[in-house]
């Protein structure tokens, strides 16, 4: 009986998803390839186009933010992915250096490495004539922020970021120490800040800051005091790394909770999770329904998902040659991931065409997740991601940024 | 200066550089001289930039350094991420030969983020030091590494101290 369901199960999705196209629910491709044009972003030695590197994607994953972007497009840019489809991948230039990364969670915010923000919208539409906001928070390695925003980060999305909001905003950031002290530089636990911004939709301001505080003190026991890789969690109350030197065991991918400590303190750490191994750095989707969020890494050149809550490890596979993803996947709010990667076209196995661009997967369609569940004897909790979700997702992004291409509210 | 003075500062000056060289000897002493084999890829933020510094540190701190750049990267994209901020000394950099692929590929070292094996003699120290970081912690790592291996070098172990 048992064999019988797992080999009903694979039918049933494919009936599922027929039953949703039907419906008006249609799945998105399970994978597409979306090469940028070389004309548009510059081109290396070879005449392919520059992917560029440390590629940060939009909760709706029409935005991506990438350092190094070549000679035509400045240090870094913004990257648009069509709304569908295999239209163009559009380029807009920005002000910042290397390395600059978005305040997660929102991206109402875009941060240079000196710590200066700039409103997202501003970037788009003034684009190297952007002028910082305010400066604050943390910088140096591996510097990355988020948004605290009180319960989901679809209610946070579903009010326009620039009405006057009159809660101030909260901005979380994590990087290496930053002590002025050479013989201090580097050493010790990780460091985060808080800042308080107010922000009347044209200017904002720095209201209070934490300061830099050193975390997980309470640690050093178990996991030492080096950590590899960190990534701060898109809601800012988790990061993920690699402790470098622990006490027992190898150096792996772990979770850690940012939990509130007493008045004055900075939180500590608590291990949530272990993947058991040291992948590319593990970056956060967004929690859903009450469920951890789940995690994204590149290992190998291939991209796979962490599900916290089954402790699935999902591999996304690949539909084309040669593919070499990149360090920095994302997960957009609606659960695809994206990621930079090149790639080869080959029509046939003589003329294969060396492609650069990013690569749009549903993990609900990989082989993986479908095989998890079929071996339970189960149905999948999601069958696969559907272009109306994908719409809803990037109608609340366009809605909050206040872009010229959002619908009214409530309408699409 | 008296003469006395003169012999006993001498003296010290001679003892201090004859430290210095055990010192950069240091690990040496008693065992293989400790060795890094290191992956650099492009797409890993930070890594052709801070390279030379973490080169640079690892060989004040005793370290043999060999460095390869990451071979499924596309030749053209690496040596156009060294041009960036004039680091066309890195171009020049080799894929590793088929051996030390493997070595790489077995450390699950190949996952774009600088990723350093600590070598001594033929023994390679299972857990590759991720990430770029700061001198004091990468050096400290390393010498962490170097000490968990036997045969090597057993120089002074500076573990990470306290909170700062």
């Amino acid at each position: 009986m048992r064999t019988v369901k797992r080999c009903l199960w694979p039918l049933l999705y494919l009936m599922m998803a027929g039953s949703h196209a039907a419906d008006g629910q249609a799945c998105i491709s399970p994978i597409s390839y979306l090469p940028l044009d070389a004309s548009v972003v510059g081109r290396d030695d070879n005449g392919t186009a520059a992917l560029g590197t440390y590629e940060r994607i939009s909760p709706d994953g029409r935005f991506i933010l990438r350092s190094y972007s070549g000679a035509l497009l400045g240090k870094v840019s913004l990257m648009e992915l069509p709304a569908s489809g295999n239209g163009p991948v559009k380029a807009y230039q920005t002000p910042f250096s290397n390395e600059a990364f978005p305040v997660q969670g929102t991206w109402r915010y875009l941060v240079d490495v000196n710590g200066e923000h700039y409103r997202f919208k501003d970037v788009l539409a003034r684009q190297r004539n952007a002028k910082p906001l305010f400066k604050a928070g943390m910088t140096g390695f591996y510097a990355a922020a988020s948004e605290l925003v009180q319960g989901p980060a679809e209610k946070a999305l579903a009010q326009p970021a620039a009405t006057g909001d009159s809660e101030p905003v909260r901005i979380r950031s994590l990087s290496w120490p930053q002590s002025a002290d050479p013989d201090r530089q580097g050493v010790g636990p990780l460091q985060i800040e808080t800042v308080r911004v107010a922000d009347d939709g044209r200017q904002a301001h720095v209201l209070n800051s934490t300061g830099a505080q050193f975390i997980c003190s309470e640690r050093v026991a178990t996991d030492g005091d080096v950590y590899a890789l960190p990534m701060i969690s898109v809601d800012g109350r988790e990061f993920s790394a690699i402790p470098q030197v622990p006490a027992r065991g190898r150096p792996t991918m772990r979770v850690y909770g940012l939990a509130p400590a007493g008045a004055g303190d900075a939180p500590s750490c608590d291990l949530r999770a272990d993947l058991g191994m040291s992948p590319g750095k593990a970056v956060f989707g967004f929690p859903r329904d009450g469920a951890p969020a789940w995690l994204t890494y590149s290992d190998f050149g291939s991209v796979y998902v962490f599900d916290r809550q089954t402790r699935q490890t999902l591999r996304l596979a690949n539909a084309r040659n040669h593919v070499l993803a990149s360090a920095f996947p994302g997960i957009t709010m609606d659960g695809r991931v994206i990621y930079g990667a090149t790639w080869r076209d080959c029509d046939d196995k003589a003329t294969c065409a060396e492609r650069a661009g990013y690569v749009v997967v549903d993990p609900y369609q990989s082989a993986d997740y479908r095989r998890y569940w079929a071996a339970r004897g189960q149905p999948a909790p999601k069958a696969c991601i559907t272009t109306a979700e994908v719409e809803h997702v990037r109608d609340w992004f366009a809605r909050f940024q206040g872009l010229q291409d959002a619908p009214p509210a409530g309408q699409r | 200066m008296g003469w006395r003075t003169a012999v006993s500062t001498l003296g010290l000056m001679l003892l201090a550089a004859l430290q210095g060289v055990e010192a950069k000897m240091g690990l040496e002493a008693g065992g293989a001289r400790p060795m890094i084999l290191v992956m650099l890829s492009p797409r890993m933020a930070y890594s052709i930039h801070e390279w030379p510094r973490m080169a640079g540190a690892a060989q004040a701190a005793g370290f043999d350094v060999q460095v390869f750049r990451d071979p499924r990267v596309p030749k053209p994209e690496w040596e156009a991420a060294t041009r960036v901020d004039g680091f066309d000394a890195l171009a020049a950099v080799e894929a590793p030969d088929a051996q030390t692929l493997r070595t790489f590929k077995t450390h699950h070292a190949m996952n774009h983020a600088p990723a350093a094996l600590v070598k001594c003699g033929r023994v390679i120290h299972p857990a590759p030091v991720l990430g770029v970081m700061p001198d004091i912690a990468w050096t400290a790592v390393l010498r962490q590494r170097v000490g968990e291996l036997p045969g090597c070098a057993s120089g002074p172990i500076r573990r990470q101290g306290s909170r700062p």
